[in-house]
């Protein structure tokens, strides 16, 4: 099979999309981009500014998608960006701002630079002065834009293609970093039912006091599912305290959930207040109404003298038949 | 863009306390709760909701004033001892018993972090929360404040509803704020922010902290507000709650197992959310009151109180 023959292209024309974004109008274009970052690092002595410039290098556009930087203490930024438009309104306290690895600050749509122009970041000590000098290594993080006219009709227009999709939305103004419950967006209820949020624990049959110098060291609770509706456990909460009075008490609770039915959440006793304290199930457990759940629980590798206490929590919701 | 609610969706803080700061009259009329004392179960706090709009729960926080007695100025509530349980448009209970809020809510709902309360609850206006409360411990919790987060429903074109045009251009850009010489016991009402950039702005986050070497501040609230000055809560909000948490600021911990720990993946990058979030047209503003009580702490000071807007720049094309 012949290898895509591929051509790069420097120069085209742009028109927008549906969405308002600009994009080429060269027929079979490809946009191929390649990760770059662009280091800018300097220092701002005590009481006083500097203004950093930075040239996007090469001869391919630079598409800024993140920044990160760390976050020295009385340090107050600002960027320029290459069409001289301001990232803030004026210089911004920097530990509002920065943010490394998974909490970088995100650049979203992402803005695109053309080879040769400049960022200018002020750095200004001034505002708060931290009585030093101070220094700061910031990354601009995004890619660099290669065009390229190809004959691969996998990856044809894929910009229109996305641009076309419809957005179902419940506000205008729906905040796009707001996640899906903040939206009111849920998995879906089946017909005919109805779902309320509900956490089961009646503060006695899942509650558990262990002595760790007398025993005994195993017990099981039990909560009741109600027989009015259905339970959709989706998180377990499990409550270990020492009781106050003894000789720091200390110890692993192991435990194992399972349905009056049959139907065990684990094979085996685990540290549940380790392993799945608080963290939503990948998949909910479904309890039929009127079943029940117990604990099976037992107390391992304990120390000192007095009680520790156990008690035990299913969250999620109750599935009423209208 | 397909709309699939009837309604226009509006952000709102309902606050349960805590009890109105002797310098402002604003919490006057309003549900307030005081302290609850080691041991102390108080049974069917009502909170009443406004006339004038439903209310939907989507989300819980939870905080207590800081002890003024902490060593080194750390911020830590002992909220590891509270127990709640709350009720539902009909009185119905959403928790068969207490429960301990440490297990329920990461960081108590606090550093852009709120408890999602999945399935939406919805109240009628004019309906009531009530909240039962619990301290199991040892210690008096002063100025426990409960938090139910969510939006009002309004038809649409009761409330201002600005919102993008039909083709744009957006670019991120943060709005940095600072509350200049905000004294250790004081009330700034009205302060005026104003979009005199060459775009829209529309706000989506609020990130909120102290960079300074000298000073803490400690019970600081915010109580923002449309240009039409109808706000996006009951009462005033605290920081905590409102804001995420800016890096450098002095770290909020927590009880956890007999020790404290500090919060982490908050931050900058962990801001607190605005849903729906609120578009202001170029020329056109966003007011807030700011509130702060540090008359108690040793370690509070005058301070230039930072805050940011964040969102993006909208430009019609």
């Amino acid at each position: 099979m012949p290898a895509p023959h591929y051509q790069l292209i420097k120069q085209a024309d742009q028109i927008l999309s549906k969405c308002g974004r600009p994009i080429s109008s060269f027929p079979g274009q490809n946009i191929v981009p390649f990760q770059h970052g662009i280091l800018i690092q300097g220092t701002v002595g005590n009481d006083n500014t500097f203004v950093l410039t930075k040239e996007i290098p090469g001869d391919v556009p630079f598409l800024l998608r993140a920044i990160q930087a760390p976050s020295p203490t009385g340090l107050y930024i600002n960027l320029q960006l290459p069409n001289g438009k301001y990232l803030f309104n004026r210089e911004q306290e920097i530990s509002q701002f920065q943010g490394i690895g998974s909490f970088r600050y995100v650049i979203d749509p992402e803005w695109e630079c053309p080879p040769g122009s400049t960022f200018e970041l002020t750095l200004d000590n001034s505002v708060v002065p931290s009585g030093g000098t101070v220094g700061l290594v910031l990354m601009l993080e995004g890619a660099l834009k290669y065009s390229v006219k190809g004959k691969n009709p996998a990856i044809q227009d894929r910009q229109l293609s996305v641009s076309d999709l419809p957005r179902y939305v419940k506000n205008p103004n729906q905040n796009i970093l707001a996640p899906a419950w903040m939206q009111g967006y849920y998995p879906n209820t089946p017909d005919s039912c109805e779902d309320s949020i509900f956490t089961y624990g009646d503060g006695n049959l899942n509650f558990t006091t262990m002595n760790v110098g007398t025993g005994p060291y195993s017990a099981t609770q039990q909560i009741n599912i109600s027989s009015d509706s259905d339970f959709i456990c989706s998180r377990a909460l499990f409550d270990v305290r020492q009781v106050v009075g003894g000789s720091s008490p200390a110890g692993t609770f192991l435990a194992r959930l399972r349905a009056g039915s049959g139907y065990s959440l684990m094979d085996d006793l685990i540290d549940v207040a380790q392993y799945i304290n608080g963290s939503p199930f990948a998949h909910s457990w479904h309890i039929k109404a009127g079943d029940q759940v117990f604990v099976d629980l037992q107390l391992v590798d304990f120390s000192g003298s007095g009680s520790l206490t156990i008690e035990t929590y299913l969250d999620g919701l109750k599935r009423k038949r209208r | 863009m397909k709309l699939s609610h009837s309604m226009q969706e509006r952000h709102w803080d309902y606050v349960l306390g805590p009890p109105r700061l002797d310098l402002d009259a604003d919490w006057s009329g309003q549900s307030v709760l005081a302290s609850v004392a080691s041991g102390q179960e108080i049974i069917g706090i009502p909170l009443n909701l406004d006339l004038d709009a439903p209310f939907l729960l989507r989300s819980l926080a939870v905080r207590c004033a800081y002890p003024v007695d902490n060593v080194g100025c750390t911020k830590t509530q002992p909220l590891d001892s509270l127990y709640m349980r709350f009720t539902g448009p009909v009185g119905d209970y959403f928790q068969q018993d207490f429960v301990p809020l440490n297990l329920f809510l990461s960081f108590f709902g606090q550093l852009g972090n709120p408890r999602a309360v999945f399935r939406e609850v919805q109240y009628p206006a004019a309906g009531a929360i009530k909240v039962d409360l619990l301290n199991n411990g040892t210690t008096t919790l002063k100025n426990v404040s409960i938090y139910f987060r969510g939006v009002k429903l309004f038809p649409w074109g009761r409330r201002q509803a600005y919102t993008y045009p039909e083709r744009m251009k957006t670019n991120p850009f943060n709005y940095p704020l600072t509350v200049s010489s905000l004294g250790v016991k004081q009330v700034i009402r009205n302060i005026q922010f104003q979009n005199v950039q060459d775009a829209d702005f529309v706000v989506r986050s609020s990130q909120g902290g102290l960079n300074e070497t000298t000073g803490t501040v400690f019970e600081i609230f915010f109580k923002f507000k449309d240009e039409n000055q109808y706000p996006y809560s009951n009462v005033p909000v605290h920081a905590d709650v409102l804001f995420g948490q800016a890096s450098n600021e002095s770290p909020n911990t927590f009880n956890c197992g007999g020790t404290q720990i500090q919060a982490f993946e908050t931050g900058p990058g962990n801001p607190g959310l605005w849903y729906p979030e609120i578009y202001i047209p170029r020329q056109h503003s966003l007011f807030y009151d700011v509130y702060r009580d540090d008359s108690l702490y040793g370690c509070a000071a005058t301070v230039n109180y930072p805050f940011t807007l964040n969102g993006a720049k909208v430009w019609p094309l």
